[in-house]
């Protein structure tokens, strides 16, 4: 008769383990430090640190190491960690007006105040393989860094922070004003109450700077391809760093306790009248952890896509967007169609065979 | 090494609160190793900075603020308040005004939580049904006033809103009354 | 006074170097599970949300019934855990090594002395008691979703006991089939007021929910739910009177371990001859009928 296993599930899965740990020190090369994850691949880092939903850079880079540089992956390992964490307390609300500036950009005007600072982009590189990395040194790495070093004429530094350009279209009664008067206690919290429909702002805020870069991306890319309304201008795109303060639960005064860096895009759209109103340009927001252009533009397109009242296309539709960018969600309910089904399709059978018995 | 840290008292006076709720009437013992009395024994199980309380007029002065040093809960009116506490045997008509909950989120409903030193006697016209009983019984003791019984029966009249309840008798004894539960009296 | 930075800084680094919590998620997040389930027990078949937190095991793969487990475990409990009935599935073997791994309770293979069972896709074969615990992993907690994919509008139609749309949709499947068409995950009626998924039991399974000595809860993670089936409750599954709800007919067929012909069994086809042959699904049971053969 057939065989079949009772036993052994314990040590097939560990023996699975091991051919994956395998597979990672199979090579001759020396093993990653995770500082070079961290300095080397730190685009991957800020990736994993925003789908992850934790600042958390060292960790981040230990899990891109573990995982064997699946960045889904290595997101929900610090997801996990979250879990066995106590929160010991919340950051306060901070304006972004307060970040310090290490690239800044707006697509609505030539001139700007402050000026457009480009910052470090690869935007306007050419996508050519460069070979000489791939027998780049120790030492040539260094010579790299000292002469870019040494190169850079002296400029005058950044200022502390930068106008935002969006108040002065505010100012000028160009844009629709968003009600910001909630309090602190009013802020839906993700990570702890399941979303219902409709969901307030910071709920769709918060589930898409957790979301995955390419779910938005593919959302948000419709939306501007044709199935939605949404025709974006780039108001103001900033990447910096945005102080962190919590109550010092001693003194009750504020405390700054570290800096995370942060990707923030306000998108200008269309003009939306509202009832015995001037028409004016409505906003869109995005901001996630670390540099992650693509991610906080996408976001900012459909927190603007997902406010039309009736919605006509996935992207205009809230639920549809914010239930299906989660990318930890996504790939365990994708990758959990591999755990054995034998029960439920032994059902399945039997409802088959009685049909086809009915049709004769 | 072991991996995890000693398992913290209150998982026992959960399972008990649950197995008591899912066998209304039914009279379980909590572990209090921990504790000096119930209330702040399922207080510190279910409550912390997310949740709201309220103590009804008649019941011990200094549980609002010892509830409120254990757990940090949040202080609310009655008709806000997701805990209810009540000393004694009966509310004189305050739980009315406890929270039910919405159609879509009958959930929000309050917990309400009745303190007493010991039961009432037994009332025998008294009979409870429902979910967790098997046909119809009366309930191991009577926690509470015919009075208080009639008002439970109205709040959970629009089942599924409501709101559910436990007796915490004497040193020990918990009994579960969710809002499933049908009460008949006489 | 302690200084507020190193009052942080300590706090951060402890954490990373401590061992992790009893049970791994962390007390506030168990209290919240708690709370939950307890209003879950008290409107049964109702599918309260819930703050599902992040686990080490993907989404999808039992995270919902972990953390309901995790929430109830002590060091008292027996844990069992089943996946297609199988105590030695990899993924049943997964789950209960890392539940022991953060809490060091006892497990067992034996249904009767578990005091916590989790399961995916299974009610064991043999009696449940008053005092037992069954965890079901759910992977769609919604029954309705297939009649209506908005969340919003399923809530609503839960919320009126609006389930037309439900009943039609098997009524349609009549037409079609002859029969009911639904295998696994059955939709049932609970104390006669909410429609509930029982999560992929077969429906040979179905009937074990109706009037149990046993409190069932089920939790889906990844859809944030958790509901529960107190013991002794209604659970009648969709049916009409003149197209009755049947469970998996296996007249006739036997398993060829144990030589029950009573439980729920899984097809093999053997490598050799191609032929069918029946093995009991739940593992276990099989294993005891055996062993009390043997003697």
């Amino acid at each position: 008769m057939a065989y079949v296993a009772v036993k052994g599930g314990r040590e097939a899965i560990e023996n699975a383990a091991r051919a994956f740990r395998f597979e990672q020190v199979k090579g001759e090369s020396s093993p990653l430090a995770v500082e070079q994850i961290r300095e080397q691949l730190s685009l991957a880092v800020d990736r994993v640190m925003g789908e992850g939903a934790l600042y958390a850079p060292d960790f981040a880079a230990l899990a891109i190491k573990q995982t064997s540089g699946d960045l889904l992956e290595a997101s929900f390992m610090l997801r996990a960690f979250c879990t066995t964490q106590p929160r010991l307390g919340y950051s306060l609300p901070q304006s972004a007006a307060e970040m310090r500036v290490i690239r800044r950009i707006s697509a609505a005007f030539k001139e700007i105040p402050g000026g457009q600072i480009l910052g470090p982009t690869g935007d306007y590189l050419l996508r050519l393989l460069n070979f000489d990395l791939a027998t780049e040194d120790d030492a040539g790495h260094r010579q790299v860094r000292e002469r870019l070093l040494a190169e850079i004429p002296s400029a005058e530094p950044l200022p502390e922070s930068f106008p935002k350009i969006v108040e002065m279209l505010h100012r000028e009664g160009l844009l629709m004003r968003e009600d910001n008067s909630r309090k602190q206690q009013d802020i839906f919290d993700v990570t702890r109450e399941a979303l219902s429909f409709p969901a307030s702002r910071s709920a769709a805020l918060q589930s898409m700077a957790r979301a995955e870069t390419g779910g938005l991306l593919a959302l948000a890319y419709s939306n501007m391809r044709g199935f939605g309304m949404v025709h974006p201008t780039v108001g103001e795109l900033r990447v910096g760093y945005m102080p962190v303060r919590v109550m010092n639960p001693y003194t009750e005064s504020p405390e700054l306790v570290g800096e995370v860096k942060v990707t923030e895009a306000e998108i200008i759209s269309e003009c939306r009248e509202g009832s015995g109103e001037k028409p004016r340009f409505t906003l869109g927001y995005g901001l996630c952890f670390g540099h992650n252009e693509t991610k906080a533009i996408s976001m900012a397109v459909l927190d603007r896509s997902t406010l039309a009242a009736e919605p006509s296309t996935p992207s205009e539709d809230q639920e549809f967007v914010l239930l299906h960018t989660d990318g930890i969600e996504a790939v365990g309910f994708c990758n959990h169609f591999k755990l054995p089904h034998y029960v439920t399709f032994q059902s399945a059978l039997d409802r088959l065979r009685k049909s086809q018995e009915e049709k004769e | 090494m072991q991996l995890h840290a000693p398992v913290v008292p209150t998982q026992a006076i959960y399972r008990q609160m649950l197995q008591a709720l899912s066998h209304p009437g039914r009279l379980y013992s909590l572990d209090l190793r921990e504790w000096d009395s119930p209330l702040l024994a399922v207080c510190q199980t279910l409550f912390d900075h997310e949740v709201s309380y309220c103590v009804l007029p008649g019941g011990n002065n200094e549980w609002e603020n010892e509830i409120f040093a254990a757990t940090k809960a949040r202080r609310a009116p009655l008709s806000e308040a997701d805990y209810l506490i009540v000393g004694g045997h009966e509310s004189r008509g305050k739980v009315s005004q406890a929270k039910v909950g919405e159609p879509t989120f009958p959930d929000q409903g309050a917990t309400v939580f009745y303190v007493m030193d010991a039961p009432l006697a037994n009332n025998s016209a008294l009979r409870l049904s429902g979910p967790g009983i098997e046909r119809e019984a009366c309930p191991a003791v009577n926690p509470l006033t015919e009075a208080e019984w009639r008002l439970l029966r109205d709040l959970n009249a629009e089942f599924p809103l409501g709101a559910d309840a436990f007796c915490l008798i004497g040193e020990n004894q918990i009994m579960g009354l969710p809002r499933s539960t049908k009460i008949r009296i006489g | 006074m302690v200084k507020f930075s190193d009052w942080f800084d300590s706090s951060l680094n402890a954490s990373i170097h401590a061992v992790y919590s009893f049970a791994f998620i962390d007390e506030g997040a168990k209290r919240e599970i708690r709370r939950k389930t307890l209003k879950a027990v008290a409107i049964p078949g109702y599918q309260v949300p819930f703050g599902s937190r992040d686990m080490p095991v993907a989404r999808g793969w039992g995270t919902g019934g972990l953390q309901l487990t995790l929430s109830l475990i002590g060091t008292d409990d027996i844990l069992k855990v089943i996946d297609q009935g199988s105590d030695e599935s990899v993924n049943a073997v997964n789950i209960r090594q890392f539940v022991e791994r953060v809490t060091s309770v006892q497990t067992t293979e034996d249904t009767t002395r578990a005091t916590v069972i989790q399961t995916r896709h299974r009610i064991p074969e043999e009696h449940l008691k008053d005092g037992q615990i069954l965890v079901f992993q759910v992977p769609i907690p919604e029954p309705l979703r297939d009649v209506e994919p908005s969340e919003r509008e399923t809530r609503r139609m839960h919320a009126e006991a609006d389930y037309s749309r439900m009943w039609l949709f098997l009524y349609e499947d009549i037409v079609r089939y002859r029969e009911i068409s639904i295998g696994a995950r059955y939709p049932v009626m609970v104390n006669g007021r909410y429609i509930m998924d029982p999560s992929p039991i077969p429906r040979w399974d179905v009937p074990r929910l109706h009037q149990a000595d046993t409190l069932y809860l089920f939790g889906a993670g990844r859809e944030k739910r958790i509901y529960a089936i107190p013991p002794h409750t209604r659970v009648e599954p969709l049916e009409f009177e003149d197209h009755r709800f049947r469970v998996e007919d296996f007249s006739g067929r036997r398993c060829t371990r144990c030589g029950r012909d009573d439980t729920y069994l899984d097809e093999l086809i053997d490598d050799a001859s191609g032929t069918r042959v029946y093995t009991c699904s739940d593992t276990s049971y099989c294993a005891k009928t055996e062993r009390e053969k043997a003697v």
